[in-house]
């Protein structure tokens, strides 16, 4: 087992090598050198290089610079908040109500996670258009706020709802039987227990927002400058590479940080009881249950909304100030297939693509620490977490300065390989994440029964492991697919030039004022990942805890 | 699962590796060999893609259009220098060739079609002097105007007009730091406007250029537009408020015949002959068929597609300036000298100021010359006469060349 153990974790560390550590390392070269292909004349050239730190100076010396960093955490932590309140309710609604409404509402409301925030930033400004400027809020820090709030509630409500369904109501009655008061049960017994799961959640959420790239390029007031696209104008105004690196490396930085953070506090044990058997605190009151299903209902109606308008904005060829378009027509989607004919192939097969590598290596690693113990687990997980801090767009420069070279420059050119690396690198976390939870849902004395047994290795994991761990797999893969469709950042450097994605081209037809035929680009996105997003959530459900408290 | 699936799979992986390796192979040894072009282009891409056709008619040669902002586009040839992907950048500003030029991303040629430099508008005057970048036609900076939503205030005929209260709350701005190629022409030209009429004393004519972009920044609706060069035309043309926007003269009509919008185009006097530009990229996978492309798209033939279907005047002489459009003889007394250098050596200057501006509360001091408001006044009227001279001067040289 052993032997074994150490061979994966050859494979897994070389994987590693080139899809974590060496993009990181040349994106830290390139905020040094200020050349995009700097750690390549690291090797070829060394004596071209100048090395200096200025590009971290300015960060922090000049105003503006320094503005973004503070912009960056106000809003990323402003976003976890907002999003936090709106969705406790929603999440109280799915775990201490037996109501049946809360499918509908949980699956309408999943399919926000398909609808890329570009496209959620583009409804708001058709809607201020329609409404004759009535919306210009759109255009400042609550504009931005607003719309990464709106996209950010279902991974929030996920993780809260999940904190909620683990939440062991026995500890709480003990506590209270015990004399203590609510107060103190509360601050004592159930905001510890929820915090794990809340503050990852938390956390999630702050990555997605201080990453996001496409939103504040349209919505952010000059006023109110992130590093994301402070560094995009860096990058492609100025040219200035060393400028731009450093601010995405601060950005890395900071989102280590919060990952650092959140690892500390979820650490503590959890603590268990015997006797009576788990269960929950339901929610019996009809008017509770009825004022949470209405305010759920209105929440989970926005993704609604933001389709019909989406729709309406690509089958109309004229739309000016009313509420429905004055001329319907599909010239819309022409135009967007005129130009981009093979965008739908190049959405499907590179993501599909990315979602079956990010499965395959989350596969190995979990496999790998369910034979092998926890003795390279640590190390695994910390290089993920690198992963996780890693924006879009940082994977996007990473990979651009590491392979674009005369000797692997046609990985990035001609063919998508490097686009397909760059969604898997992008995903790894999330892919690797719901897959080693089924891992850990093995029990350990099935394997060893096996292998008592006598089952060799194939037929241990084809047989026993392959079937139990296949929900993980599935909802990683299609959870990996369908966050890679709506890829906006990493996209825009690593698609070869026949290769736009669906994202990649509506976002382009959008910002060079084909509005209708990139409403378009965009339905059609909707229309694969939205069929597959229902089914992942319908899907989950069955699987959820909460499926056996209905 | 026994092993005899386990084999079939195995060798199932192989055949599809190899395929696969076998494809990588043949399509690094063809790809230099297939008769298409790699365009990188800044151009609304429903206009392009017809004129691209138009191109694969003529010559058989397929283009593989990517379409984007001046700043995306230059920013991955720069990436993508040591190993290009692109042959062709197409469209954009001059400041913007200028500045990517530095970076060595583009290649050296002089297009044949156009050895007879006499037929080329303006000789060597626009094109960068290593036959680096040169423009294929050119634009007129004005004004969009929403007749609509314009109501009773008046009609723009002059960039200083902007600063007027009656505009307050109808003009739409674009950031220059995200609008490479119209924006920063706009700011770059009234910082250049007032440099000169501060007879180049930086710090007077600075401080009135901050005062005129303030005093227009108060004008405003809600924040500047970020992204990009072709945003502000929907958003004025959807508008129930906005009116003004700056912009090229040959787009408003575009925009209200494609999309409704009741936009009409302004010519000021004082402004930007701006011309549009493209370039070989040095390394180009297709060099054959780049060389083909800016040579079609020099020649008579292709100067006529410019014309019929982006609605620009041609660069050479003998095609006729399409309807809506402006000749150079219309428009050569309201042409400004503007120097695409100095806007690429004071972009950071430029959009430093804009957006220290947006942040700050807009001030509506207005900017003065000996004492004079500018906001009613022509900017050319208000130019000092060596200006006058020079614009003549410059004009008679053009026309010196047959145009």
């Amino acid at each position: 087992m052993k032997r074994r153990g150490l061979k994966f974790d050859i494979i897994i560390s070389i994987i590693f090598l080139f899809l974590i550590i060496l993009p990181l390392a040349s994106f830290f070269i390139t905020s040094l050198v200020g050349v995009p292909n700097g750690i390549l004349l690291l090797f070829t050239d060394p004596a071209k290089l100048k090395p200096s730190l200025s590009g971290y100076v300015s960060v922090f010396t000049n105003h503006r610079y320094s503005m973004a960093v503070l912009h960056t955490v106000i809003l990323g932590i402003s976003v976890v908040f907002a999003s936090f309140l709106l969705s406790l309710p929603i999440a109280i609604l799915f775990s201490r109500t037996d109501s049946r409404a809360k499918i509908i509402i949980r699956t309408m409301l999943m399919i926000s996670l398909a609808i890329p925030g570009f496209i959620i930033a583009y409804v708001f400004i058709i809607m201020n258009s329609i409404s004759g400027s009535h919306l210009l809020f759109i255009y400042s820090f609550y504009g931005l706020l607003s719309v990464m709030t709106i996209a950010m509630i279902p991974f929030m409500v996920n993780y809260v709802t999940l904190s909620f369904n683990n939440l062991d109501y026995r500890l709480v009655e003990a506590s209270l039987a015990n004399g203590n008061s609510r107060i103190k049960t509360f601050f004592g017994v159930t905001a510890p227990l929820l915090a794990p799961g809340i503050i990852s959640g938390m956390v999630i959420v702050f990555l997605l927002t201080t990453g996001s790239l496409s939103v504040p390029l349209l919505l952010a007031p000059p006023a109110f400058s992130v590093l994301s696209a402070s560094a995009y104008t860096e990058l492609f105004s100025f040219f200035n590479w060393q400028i731009a690196t450093s601010m995405l490396f601060v950005l890395f930085l900071i989102n280590l940080v919060a990952i650092v953070i959140q690892s500390l506090l979820t650490r503590k044990p959890i603590a268990t009881i015997q006797g009576k058997g788990f269960h929950q605190n339901m929610i019996k009151g009809r008017f509770t249950k009825g004022a949470l299903i209405i305010y759920s209902t209105i929440i989970s109606l926005l993704p609604v909304v933001e389709i019909a308008i989406i729709c309406f904005s690509g089958f109309s060829s004229v739309w000016i100030l009313s509420v429905f378009p004055q001329k319907f027509s599909l010239s819309g989607f022409s135009a967007a297939m005129n130009l981009y004919p093979f965008s739908i192939y190049a959405t499907i097969l590179t993501t599909i693509s990315a979602g079956v590598l990010a499965v395959f290596i989350s596969v190995l690693i979990s496999y790998n620490a369910k034979i092998s113990g926890a003795r390279s687990r640590r190390l695994l997980n910390f290089v993920i977490m690198l992963a996780f801090a890693m924006s879009n767009v940082i994977i996007g420069i990473s990979f651009l300065s590491l392979y674009n070279n005369q000797y692997t420059g046609f990985l990035l050119g001609g063919m998508p390989v490097m686009l397909i690396l760059g969604y898997t690198t992008g995903r790894l976390g999330y892919a690797s994440s719901s897959v080693s939870i089924s891992f850990d849902a093995l029990s350990n004395s099935l394997l060893e029964a096996a292998s008592v047994m006598g089952k060799k290795t194939y037929n241990l994991f084809t047989k026993i492991l392959f079937p139990l761990v296949l929900p993980g797999i599935l909802e990683g893969f299609l959870f990996v697919t369908v966050r890679s469709s709506i890829d906006y950042a990493s996209t825009l450097f690593l698609a070869p030039p026949n290769w736009s994605t669906l994202a990649l081209s509506s976002y382009s037809l959008i910002t060079t004022g084909v509005l209708h035929a990139g409403s378009a680009a965009a339905f059609l996105i909707l229309m694969i990942v939205i069929p597959i997003t229902s089914f992942i959530y319908y899907y989950r459900q069955r699987t959820f805890q909460e499926k056996m408290n209905t | 699962m026994n092993k005899k699936s386990l084999i079939a799979i195995i060798v199932a992986v192989l055949i599809v590796g190899s395929a696969v390796a076998i494809g990588v192979t043949y399509y690094s040894s063809t790809k230099t060999n297939t008769k298409e072009v790699v365009i990188y282009a800044d151009y609304g891409s429903t206009l392009a893609n017809k004129y691209f056709a138009n191109f694969t008619n003529a010559t058989g040669i397929k283009v593989v259009p990517t379409y984007a902002t001046m700043g995306p586009l230059t920013g991955k040839l720069i990436a993508d220098s040591s190993s290009p992907v692109a042959d062709v950048l197409f469209g954009g500003a001059p400041s913007a060739y200028i500045s990517a030029e530095s970076h060595g991303i583009f290649y050296s040629y002089a297009p044949s079609a156009i050895s007879n430099q006499t037929q080329y508008l303006h000789g060597g005057l626009w094109r960068s002097a290593t036959w680096k970048w040169y423009p294929f036609t050119y634009a007129v900076l004005g004004m969009s105007v929403n007749t609509k939503n314009l109501g009773s205030s008046p009609f723009p005929t002059s960039f200083l007009n902007l600063t007027n209260s009656a505009y307050r709350g109808k003009i739409v701005l674009e950031n220059p730091s995200t609008s490479t190629t119209t924006g920063i022409a706009y700011f770059s030209l009234m910082y250049q406007y007032f440099l000169q009429k501060a007879h180049n004393n930086t710090s007077v004519g600075r401080a009135n250029f901050k005062a005129y972009v303030s005093a227009v920044m108060n004008n405003t609706v809600g924040q500047p537009i970020q992204s990009g060069d072709c945003a502000a035309e929907p958003y004025l043309g959807q508008s129930s408020s906005a009116a003004i926007t700056i912009d090229w003269t040959y787009l408003p009509s575009l925009f209200a015949a494609e999309n409704g919008y009741s936009l009409v185009p302004a010519l000021p006097n004082a402004t930007v002959l701006g011309p549009t530009a493209m370039a070989i990229v040095n390394g180009a996978p297709h060099m054959q068929y780049a060389k083909d492309f800016v040579n079609w798209v020099l020649s008579k033939q292709g100067q006529q597609n410019i014309t019929s279907v982006f609605h620009k005047p041609p660069i050479i002489s003998g095609v006729p300036v399409p309807a809506g459009s402006y000749s150079i003889s219309k428009v050569k007394n309201d042409i400004f000298p503007y120097n695409q250098t100095f806007t690429t050596v004071n972009f950071g200057y430029i959009t430093g100021l804009f957006n220290n501006l947006s942040s700050a509360s807009p001030s509506v001091a207005q900017p003065t010359i000996s004492g004079q408001a500018l906001q009613s006044g022509s900017m050319n009227q208000a130019l000092p006469q060596n200006y006058s001279s020079y614009s003549t001067l410059l004009f008679s040289f053009w026309m010196a060349l047959g145009l």
